[in-house]
């Protein structure tokens, strides 16, 4: 409202000097303008609108001293008596509200039995449906839609609505909104976001690692079982077992992390893929594994104990010294047993290595999966979240690293294994050997790339060209956790979730709850490793997103993208996944997500997947395993 | 050449003092290093802080002298660990062949040698590292109170970190700040005064051969995050605005330094890497012997805490001071005058 300047000098008059010259309240004036209802405080007051002067720079400047409402829902003298400290400091109450965020505190019902409709009809709009229904399953039990669970329990209980807004984070790094007792998200959508409040730690869930994380010695504590071993065996009925359970001539010992038939992932099912070798070439297969896993060797001096599984039996776990007597107890023909280290961990090398010279095995395979070789932490993931490049031990990235100590105590046991025993390294990958030889020291015997599959083209090009129009599919293969990318997938998908032609899949064992993202359940096991190649193609997927956070070293999902017809997308970094995917030219490798955001917001993921149909119809191709060890084995035979 | 470090804390800070030492050790293993202490153990804990890195130790009592109960009697633990470190520079000067003397808080690590300071001493005497070296632009409101307004209320130049040359203006620094701190080392932010730190607002004003350290790999902090970019380079160096980092002040361990923390370093998740390994060495650092908030001088020599305003009612009343040599000592009566006649014990005895 204007005023005039007869009004104008009329107010002034009255109160003694001039309003206009006081840029303060005309500041605070603006800030309350939109909270006061002009129309009510002129009507009830007066003289206010007989001077002419605008309700919400009287309000500022005289209004709330002299108890006067600025609208209908707000009492000036009921929020000073309610916060004595507002009055003390002489602070506008209407100002305050709103500053402080009460706003949205205090205009909320706290009786949890009935959030508002506007609370539910808001926090119903940025809920994550499918993400709360997965993280919460109980919710369904009350009847209740998310939305509602939430704002009548979920918030309470420390639920989060949504995956990108932390309701712990959101109250712990908010005490006001903590003190008001107000469902966090509505503080948030009403109000927080526009004052700069962030709804998550803005390090992600890099930082949430961080936090948790202590000692190394404390980290490998949470890898210790809970129960203990069963009976221990002497070396004598180790050897009685193994000749018991003894089919053939020949022998292959390999060495592994943990229990491959277990526990899924790459190493486990070459293991598998191997026993079942071996079956069909008539030698018998011997896999060690530590009954207490490890992310690290055992330790200096100690006797793990080793579960061994022959040809596909398990026998009692005992001691690794007492296994290396056994085996040398069942008389073996000198030349008839092979050594295949596939994984390290968990196991003292300085056993594995006498079991060679026990065995009279001279010459050791050694399998790059990873490179536990160069560093503790196998992917080389610096503190668990960041990606690294085993720089010098004694680096500052390894000396805040989690791993550095240990890496340190690592290198020299690794290197005493590499001097003992004459080894040599099996890389599934070309990229992985020139990575780790440039890295290490590490003397070697022999250095071989054995890929675990190869890609040819298809005897039969596939017939299933799907139509140019039909939605993109874009999907995610394993294991849903950030150093496999699927932070970069989620992220992807919300990008493009408002655009029409894009379809979400996820082909894993879990679903991982998120909405608009289909789930195709797949397990990976040696019995039929072709089942998510299969599903690829029968789902005709256009792309794979591979993000891993990590140098692959051979990458199965990416072999079964392209063999089940897909085209790949993945960054720089990602070692073997990168370098078959530029290899084949299937696919995009971008320096980094902003790269592959741009490229989705330009349409290029469209003319990727226009062409991966093409390919699929034309130019199909497909992927076949490997034999893994046994293709050198063999050809060392026939030799 | 002969360069000297020195650090001051009381033995709450020990752990992070023996972080700093190790750092220090693994950049420059041939400087000597100086443990001030203002504190003395709990009983029957022994500390040797030679095991820790450090040649030399030198307590407040040994700098101070006579009427050292009385003096930290007016201080606080920040005020009396920040006073000494004037005495404890011109201690350290006299010594045969100090050629150059380098002061960290023991809340700071160091990742990198420090040559371009050293070298920079060959023609400056006194080296400071400002909070801020980039201005924060206009619409950076928080920004601009968190940082800049409160380097304007605390001090431009933080004294986390001073080098000095043991010549000229060098030792007539140490003169100079010895000086002040001896009486004026507090907390009076509403005259001004911050602890070391204002004063040394002058000290463009008052010495020549002044450097004003603007490089983004040294004093790395919350106050100065949000313009330095750490990034950890594929060698293991650790980069700040594609500097080394040569030293960061790990302040206000706690939620208070996470705040300030995520406000300002946001996604540089480096910067989180930083801090969770400084709390996790500082966790295996601490000594468990040392309760929390451990500090001899904190208390009455019958454990009764010193309140605040005691302090400044002692250093602020000559007669007090003159009545009571020894004022933390109970039975050398100043404990008695104050129950009697003041309210500032009350609850409190």
């Amino acid at each position: 409202m204007a005023m005039n300047d007869s009004g104008m000098r009329r107010f002034e008059r009255a109160i003694g000097f001039s309003l206009l010259r006081d840029a303060r309240f005309k500041r605070e004036a603006a800030m309350i303008a939109p909270y006061l209802d002009a129309e009510f405080y002129l009507e009830n007051n007066a003289d206010v609108a007989e001077a002419g002067i605008e309700a919400s720079l009287h309000y500022a400047k005289f209004g709330w001293r002299e108890g006067r409402d600025p609208s209908p829902s707000f009492s000036t003298k009921g929020y000073l008596s309610a916060h004595p400290k507002v009055a003390l400091k002489g602070a506008n109450p209407l100002l305050h509200f709103i500053q402080s965020g009460r706003q949205a505190c205090e205009s909320v019902p706290t009786d949890r039995e009935a959030p508002s409709e506007d609370e539910v009809a808001l926090v119903e709009e940025h809920v994550d449906t499918a993400f709360y229904c997965a993280t919460y399953p109980d919710h369904a039990q009350t009847g209740l839609t998310p939305a509602q669970h939430f704002c009548r329990f979920g918030w309470r209980e420390g639920a989060d609505p949504a995956p990108d807004f932390s309701t712990s984070y959101y109250l712990t790094t908010n005490p006001d909104v903590r003190e008001c007792g107000v469902n966090p998200f509505w503080h948030y959508l009403v109000t927080g976001r526009n004052e700069g409040r962030l709804p998550v730690h803005p390090g992600g869930w890099r930082h949430t690692v961080l936090s948790a994380q202590t000692t190394f010695e404390a980290y490998c504590d949470s890898w210790l079982r809970t129960d203990v071993p069963g009976e221990v065996l002497d070396a004598d009925d180790v050897a009685d077992r193994l000749d018991a359970g003894r089919l053939n001539e020949k022998l292959v010992i390999s060495i592994g992390h943990d229990d491959y038939r277990a526990t899924p992932g790459g190493v486990q099912l070459c293991i598998g893929m191997e026993e079942r070798h071996a079956a069909r070439q008539k030698i018998d297969y011997l896999n060690l594994h530590p009954w207490q896993p490890l992310p690290k060797f055992a330790d200096a001096g100690s006797d793990p104990l080793l579960v061994p599984v022959l040809n596909g039996r398990e026998m009692e776990p005992s001691p690794a010294s007492v296994i290396v007597a056994a085996l040398e107890r069942i008389g073996l023909r000198p030349g008839a047993a092979d050594l295949v280290i596939h994984h390290l961990a968990g196991h003292a090398p300085e056993a594995v290595a006498e079991m060679a010279e026990c065995l009279g095995i001279d010459r050791a395979r050694l399998w790059l999966h990873d490179y536990f070789t160069l560093c503790t932490s196998y992917a080389l993931q610096r503190n668990n979240v960041s990606q690294c490049d085993a720089p010098e031990p004694g680096s500052n990235a390894c000396r805040i690293c989690l791993f550095g100590a240990e890496r340190e105590r690592q290198a020299g046991r690794m290197a005493a294994l590499f001097d003992r025993l004459d080894i040599e390294v099996i890389s599934p990958s070309r990229v992985a050997l020139e990575f780790w030889r440039a890295r290490t020291a590490l003397r070697t015997v022999g250095e071989v790339v054995q890929p675990h599959m190869r890609l040819s083209a298809s005897d039969a090009p596939g017939d299933c060209a799907a139509r140019d129009d039909a939605p993109v599919r874009i999907a995610f293969i394993g294991t849903a956790a950030p150093h496999k990318g699927w932070p970069v997938f989620r992220e992807l998908r919300h990008r493009l979730q408002a655009e029409p032609g894009y379809e979400f899949w996820y082909f894993g064992s879990a679903d991982p709850g998120l909405e608009g993202v289909r789930h195709v359940e797949t397990h990976v096991e040696a019995a039929d490793p072709d089942s998510v190649l299969r599903a690829i193609a029968s789902h005709e997927i256009d792309l794979v997103l591979h993000w891993a956070s990590w140098r692959e070293t051979f990458s199965f999902s990416t072999f079964e993208a392209l063999g089940g017809g897909a085209y790949v997308l993945t960054h720089t970094g990602s070692g073997n996944v990168a370098a078959v995917v530029a290899e084949e030219g299937r696919g995009a490798v971008l320096a980094d997500t902003y790269a592959l955001f741009d490229l989705a917001k330009a349409g290029g993921l469209r003319t990727l997947a226009a062409k991966a149909r093409r390919a699929r119809s034309s130019a199909a191709i497909t992927a076949r395993f490997s034999n893994m060890t046994f293709d050198l084995i063999d050809a060392e035979g026939a030799e | 050449m002969t360069v000297h470090a020195f650090t001051s804390f009381s033995y709450s800070y020990l752990n992070r003092a023996r972080v700093l030492a190790d750092g220090l050790r693994r950049a420059h293993p041939d400087w000597v290093l100086w443990a001030v202490v203002t504190d003395a153990p709990p009983e029957d804990v022994g500390i040797d802080l030679a095991e820790d890195g450090y040649t030399h130790t030198l307590f407040a009592e040994d700098l101070i002298g006579d009427g050292a109960e009385a003096w930290l009697f007016g201080h606080d633990v920040v005020e009396a660990c920040t006073a000494v470190k004037g005495a404890a520079s011109r201690r350290i000067m006299d010594q045969a062949g100090c050629e150059k003397l380098l002061y960290f808080d023991p809340d700071i690590a160091v990742f990198n040698r420090l040559d371009e300071v050293l070298d920079l001493l060959e023609t400056a005497d006194i080296v400071l590292t400002p909070h801020q070296i980039t201005p924060e632009p206009r619409e950076a409101r928080q920004a601009i109170v968190d940082n800049e307004i409160t380097s304007l209320s605390h001090g431009a130049y933080n004294l986390g970190f001073i080098a000095l040359a043991n010549r000229g203006e060098g030792r007539r620094f140490a003169e100079w700040w010895d000086d002040r701190l001896r009486d004026w080392c507090h907390d009076r932010r509403d005259i001004g005064v911050f602890v070391d730190q204002k004063w040394c607002d002058l000290v463009p004003c008052f010495f020549d051969n002044v450097h004003i350290h603007r490089d983004p790999g040294c004093n790395v902090a919350s106050w100065n995050v949000s313009h330095r970019r750490v990034t950890i380079e594929a060698d293991g160096q650790v980069l700040v605005n594609g500097q080394p980092l040569k030293f960061f002040h790990f302040t206000k361990l706690g939620p208070v330094g996470d705040t300030m923390t995520q406000r300002y370093a946001r996604d540089n998740t480096e910067v989180y890497e930083l801090w969770s390994w400084y709390r996790n060495a500082v966790e295996a650092a601490t000594d468990t012997r040392i309760p929390d908030g451990y500090w001899h001088y904190g208390v009455f020599d019958d454990g009764t805490p010193i309140p605040r305003d005691v302090r400044r009612l002692y250093r602020e009343r000559k007669d007090l001071r003159a009545a009571f040599a020894r004022p933390r000592t109970v039975a050398d009566g100043f404990f008695g005058w104050l129950a009697t006649e003041t309210d500032l014990m009350k609850g409190r005895a």
